[in-house]
């Protein structure tokens, strides 16, 4: 078997590595970035849904675990 | 000689000294959360282990990071932000039953208690009302619990059922 050498390999795969399509993979889609996290803001939020979550949770968990 | 560690790496010191103050932030809110559910009496027989808590917000930081590097992200996503907590919890649960717990009483949320408050958290960083909660099936939402409990989970993943979750609550087309 032939070897491919480091300059035939750069030849043969020129145009893929220019190819934004084939290059894209690892952020294919776009992230919508958010705020960065403010903790007070959330715990006010945690404080205020507790009963509710809770009420959600013992009619879910009613349910035979499948 | 000192190794130079590339921007951004999750292994350099500078990282960590750069975390550590959002790290707390992140450990005294979740640990905050508990505590406020225990007092309206939930979680009853059970209590919070500190150190399990900072293994799991410290992973949770370090697995974000390596994930934003890796997809270009600036700032994550409330649904990643979501699903990477609801993972970490799950994996290091840091909510232990209590050893005075009588054994006969054990009910399925006590069993559940990780993946319940897991999932408190997850929904409490997503932009939903949670009047809007009974939207959600309780199928749908047992199936969550199903898989958080016996299933592997991946961060990327659970991301899109957060989304998925989301727009459920809202009523909105996926």
């Amino acid at each position: 078997m032939q070897e491919i050498t480091l300059e035939a390999a750069k030849e043969k795969y020129k145009d893929l590595l220019n190819n934004k399509d084939v290059r894209k993979i690892s952020s294919w889609v776009e992230s919508n970035n958010s705020e960065p996290t403010d903790e007070a803001k959330l715990m006010e939020r945690a404080l205020c849904n507790i009963d509710i979550f809770f009420k959600k949770i013992d009619s879910a968990i009613e349910l035979d675990l499948q | 000689m000192k190794y130079h560690y590339p921007d951004g790496c999750v292994k350099d010191p500078e990282y960590n000294n750069k975390t550590e103050d959002r790290i707390v932030s992140r450990v005294a809110f979740v640990e905050n959360v508990y505590n406020a559910i225990k007092q309206k009496g939930y979680f009853c027989n059970s209590h919070i282990n500190s150190a399990l808590l900072l293994n799991a917000i410290e992973s949770y930081y370090t697995d974000i990071h390596r994930t934003k590097c890796f997809h270009d992200i600036t700032l994550s996503d409330e649904h990643k932000k979501a699903a990477f907590s609801i993972k970490w919890l799950i994996k290091f649960r840091p909510i232990q039953l209590s050893v005075t717990c009588d054994n006969g009483t054990i009910t399925i949320k006590d069993i559940l208690i990780n993946e319940i408050f897991a999932i408190f958290i997850g929904l409490t960083l997503l932009d939903i009302d949670f009047n809007d909660l009974p939207n959600l099936s309780d199928k749908f939402l047992n199936n969550i619990f199903y898989t958080l409990h016996f299933r592997e989970i991946d961060g990327m993943v659970l991301s899109t059922i957060m989304y998925l979750l989301q727009r459920g609550i809202k009523k909105e087309i996926p």
